[in-house]
């Protein structure tokens, strides 16, 4: 396994204070054609719950949940980029 | 979307995203072939994934690849150089470290925080605590020498390097007695105070941040640091963060895992769980690995066992350490610094530490044994709804609950701007009662939960219906949501909480809402439809409270304005409307003695619903359901005309269509109750038709169901009330049968079931049919024991003065019925059937 540099392996984007309304309505977008990816995301960023739960919740296993979570999140990132970006 | 369609780029990124980067290509080239547009897209949301970072992120739990640690050592953050891993936790990696520009020759530790949600504010924070941290300075207190936020973007801390071992392993593998614990853990108290006094909460005691040197000195580990890094205050996010976190879940307070303000107070309450562990070699709270709503119920409402119980129900005693010497005071001790009422725990650090060398020193100790229970509802109600909302997330895992909390959040955001805030109120109190309830009304077991949103709930209508104004649409949505209400509250023909009273209530505010709305648009249907629901509604509680004249008035207003609304005769609004205040006037006029009007109302009903043009199968099927209650009742009157026959095949039909509609909605609880009651007037008309042993087998299936309710959902006072009628059944149809021996069982099992009932709702006087029925079987029941010659006359003595007994407490009860006007019309005999009975009793046992 390659050793990854330190900035590979702490680099955190510097967000600026998350704008949660934007984020609501790319949520409501993505909730239109792909119900429950939005709501993944729902109880994964705003109720907290862990990928377990979510998947006991929705009836789905635990790598779906991770990959759901994993498209939802690249789709919503990729559309806040896109939307609130000048 | 340019052309592709989202269900063929969702399987493809399925199948390529947990690919290594290096094996897409070939995969995206199998799955899109020529497709350009399905491989751009799908392509554009690789790169989005890969670029998102920490987008979202509430921790890495959630993400396949876990977070790397072992890969920063020997790397260079600021002037240190990073030696080795010393620890781990939920908050990040613990580094051994030592300066690297010579200044000190000092060894340090370096708590790097891979931080979920950096913002401008954490670094405003971090600069300002800082300076408070880096002031406490105390031996037993690790000092701070430095926080900051490395070009990367990567929040760290310096501290004082401490070479020891968490106090549960230092004092396990030196074996140390109960009271050289009690004296390591009082030093532990003393410093805690010590940055009480200047202001600091350490916010995570666990005795992971307690390190012991090997002489045997503590040091208290990153306080304060928690206060930095939490990202929203004392967010909701925290609740769940401290409440779900792998790594220290039994540690939280309860007001930390409900999210609200942490003071002094929750550092005690830690300190208690603390000592708990050091004592007895247990988790006080064992949260991890629970479901979410058993660490929920946890948390909120159970205490832990007593140390003294804990120990003593441990199974396999610990090798390493001596049998913990515990005692009642210790328990008491312990109890008053894990008190879930921040106010009922000791006051200060200080405070406990000096409980507890009272208790070395052998003099009483200011713990009390009185102890406060704390149910979810107590705490609840001192909440916001927000916190209610996680509360019933947790207790019952739904979905829908992470919209409602989202909603929540945004509306907090909103409100920092100040004139959204009516709005916002709005949107919230809709969500708890429309999304929240909804989700589960028919889930069994959700009665408490549903309580504790009705009282919320009522309290946010009042206040919008005050600062309603003329808003028509607000006024529109808040009588709908009063009926809502109303319905859980004490609806009929719904599992309900048992509040008539409140259900009228509540029903009265919305029918004055929908009159003002009326009084503007006089000409518009859909008004006129709503307020005829309402209307109905009144009318329907009225007649299941026996106030057959009130019921009747209202009825006939909810007829007179559906026929009024001006829709056309087939249209499913106006049929619903029309066909239930028909159905409902029927039933009046039946309790009121008047057969003949109430099967042609009934049939109407049926008529009515089968014109009906009907399209949305969701509302076929709740037509087909009322058809079949229309039948039912249709049944119900056929049998008291004593047309056996026809009342079995009516009562036949009924079963048949509700079982199917249950059978395709397998989770509604209440349509399952009605099959059983379906299933009870089966038994019924087949007993009237003198078929016994077919009416035997209709009555336990009947009763069946509603046991089964009633064990999934104690507090279901329906599903208890009627689970003891058809006790009352199967022992009046088996005394028929000649087995009165085997009938007392099922009879005094209802008996007990309506005792229990009466109990908890004392102002029901629905249920003295239920125990006039039950005393005058139990008195046939005795009376059919006493009259078998084969038994001694001293046994059949008992019986019979039993049986008088019990006739005597049946006429008791129809006698208060009479009095209060409240004895059905086709009871009317029953004071003076039952006094004969007695008669008969007595008679019986001058014989004997």
């Amino acid at each position: 396994m390659q050793p990854q540099s330190l900035e590979d392996a702490l680099t955190i984007p510097v967000q600026p204070e998350m704008d949660l309304v934007p984020l609501n309505e790319a949520m409501d977008e993505l909730a239109a054609f792909d119900l429950r990816k939005s709501q993944v995301v729902e109880m994964r960023f705003f109720a907290g719950l862990a990928a377990k739960d979510i998947a006991a919740v929705l009836g789905v296993t635990e790598p779906t949940v991770r990959r759901d979570w994993n498209i939802a999140r690249a789709w919503l990132y990729r559309r806040l980029q896109g939307g609130t970006q000048p | 979307m340019s052309g592709v369609e989202w269900p063929d780029v969702e399987r493809v990124l399925a199948a390529v995203i947990d690919l290594p980067e290096n094996e897409r290509g070939v995969r995206l080239d199998e799955l899109c072939g020529d497709r350009s547009q399905l491989r751009a897209e799908v392509e554009s949301l690789l790169a989005a994934h890969r670029n998102a970072g920490a987008f979202l992120k509430v921790d890495t739990e959630v993400n396949s690849k876990p977070y790397s640690c072992a890969s920063l050592t020997g790397r260079q953050l600021g002037s240190y150089r990073l030696l080795d891993v010393i620890g781990s936790g939920g908050m990040g990696t613990v580094y051994r470290a030592e300066r690297t520009d010579g200044q000190f020759q000092k060894q340090v530790a370096i708590k790097v925080v891979p931080a979920a949600i950096h913002s401008p504010e954490l670094q405003r924070r971090f600069s300002s605590e800082q300076q408070i941290l880096a002031s406490l300075e105390h031996p037993n207190i690790a000092r701070l020498y430095d926080a900051g936020i490395s070009a990367e973007g990567v929040p760290y801390f310096v501290m004082e390097y401490v070479d020891g071992v968490p106090i549960d392993q230092y004092c396990d593998s030196h074996r140390l007695r109960t009271k050289e614990r009690l004296k390591l853990f009082e030093t532990v108290c003393e410093s805690v105070q010590y940055a009480h006094r200047h202001l600091v909460v350490h916010r995570d005691l666990k005795p992971a941040n307690i390190l012991v040197s090997a002489d045997g000195i503590p040091k208290l580990l990153d306080f304060g640091v928690a206060k930095i890094l939490d990202p929203w205050g004392s967010g909701l996010v925290e609740a769940t963060h401290s409440l779900l976190n792998p790594m220290t879940p039994g540690y939280a307070s309860p007001e930390q895992a409900r999210g609200e303000k942490v003071t002094t107070a929750s550092d005690i309450y830690s300190l208690g769980v603390v000592l708990y562990e050091l004592l007895t070699g247990l988790r006080a709270q064992l949260v991890s690995g629970k479901s979410l709503d058993e660490a929920l119920r946890i948390i909120a409402e159970t205490d832990p066992p007593k140390p003294t119980v804990a120990v003593r129900s441990k199974k396999d005693a610990r090798t390493s350490g001596p049998t913990p010497e515990l005692s009642n005071e210790l328990d008491a001790i312990i109890a008053k610094s894990m008190r879930k009422a921040p106010q009922q725990r000791y006051a200060s650090a200080q405070e406990f530490s000096a409980d507890l060398s009272r208790y070395l020193e052998g003099m009483p100790v200011l713990a009390h044994h009185g102890t406060l229970r704390y149910v979810v509802g107590k705490f609840a109600a001192r909440n916001k709804a927000g916190v209610l909302a996680a509360l019933v997330a947790l207790v019952l895992g739904i979905v829908g609950v992470g919209a409602v909390i989202r909603q929540n959040r945004i509306a907090e955001r909103e409100r920092a701007r100040a004139q959204r805030r009516f709005d916002d109120v709005r949107s919230l109190a809709k969500s708890l009662m429309f999304e929240v309830h909804d989700s589960i009304k028919d889930l069994p077991g959700a009665t408490p939960a549903r309580k504790l949103l009705v009282s919320r709930a009522s309290e946010y209508l009042d206040k919008l219906s005050r600062e309603a104004g003329d808003d028509a649409g607000l006024e529109r949505e808040l009588a709908a949501a009063y009926e809502r209400l109303g319905d859980v509250q004490g609806n009929p023909e719904l599992a309900n909480l048992g509040d008539p009273a409140g259900a009228l209530a509540s029903y009265g505010k919305a029918v004055a809402l929908r009159e003002s709305l009326l009084k503007t648009r006089s000409n518009d249907s859909a008004t006129k439809l709503d307020l005829s629901g309402t209307y109905f509604r009144i009318g329907t509680c009225r007649d299941a409270s026996g106030d057959l004249s009130g019921a009747l008035s209202n009825l006939q207003k909810a007829r007179t304005l559906a026929e009024e609304s001006g829709l056309n005769h087939q249209d499913p609004l106006l049929v619903d409307a029309l066909a239930a205040a028909h159905w409902a006037i029927a039933r009046v006029t039946r309790e009121q003695g008047n057969l003949t009007a109430a099967l042609e109302g009934y049939r109407t009903a049926v008529a009515l619903r089968e014109s009906a043009r009907v399209t949305d199968p969701a509302q076929k099927a709740d037509f087909r359901i009322r058809i079949a209650g229309s039948y039912r009742e249709i049944a119900e009157v056929l049998r008291q005309q004593k047309q056996h026959a026809a009342a079995v095949d009516a009562a036949r039909q009924t079963v048949t269509i509700w079982e199917s509609a249950a059978e395709n909605d397998p989770n509604n609880s209440t349509l399952r109750q009605w099959v059983g009651a379906g299933y009870d007037q089966l038994g019924t008309c087949l007993e009237d038709s003198g078929q016994l042993d077919q009416a035997l087998d209709s009555f336990r299936k009947g009763r069946e169901i509603f046991q089964k309710a009633m064990a999934r959902d104690p507090t279901d006072m329906n599903a208890s009330r009627i689970t003891g009628f058809m006790d009352v059944e199967v022992g009046r149809v088996l005394v028929k049968r000649g087995n009165p021996g085997v009938a007392l069982n099922p009879l005094n099992e209802a008996l007990q079931i309506f005792k229990n009932l009466a109990k908890s709702s004392p102002e029901s006087s629905y249920l003295n049919d239920n125990f006039a029925n039950v005393y005058s079987e139990l008195g046939m029941t005795y009376a059919a024991l006493g009259s078998d010659v084969n038994v001694p006359r001293s046994v059949r003595r008992q019986d019979w003065s039993q049986a008088c007994s019990s006739y005597r407490k049946g006429r008791d009860v129809v006698l208060e019925q009479q009095r209060q006007g409240k004895l059905l019309p086709e009871n009317s005999g029953e004071p003076g059937r039952l006094l004969h009975e007695i008669e008969k009793c007595t008679q019986a046992l001058s014989r004997l």
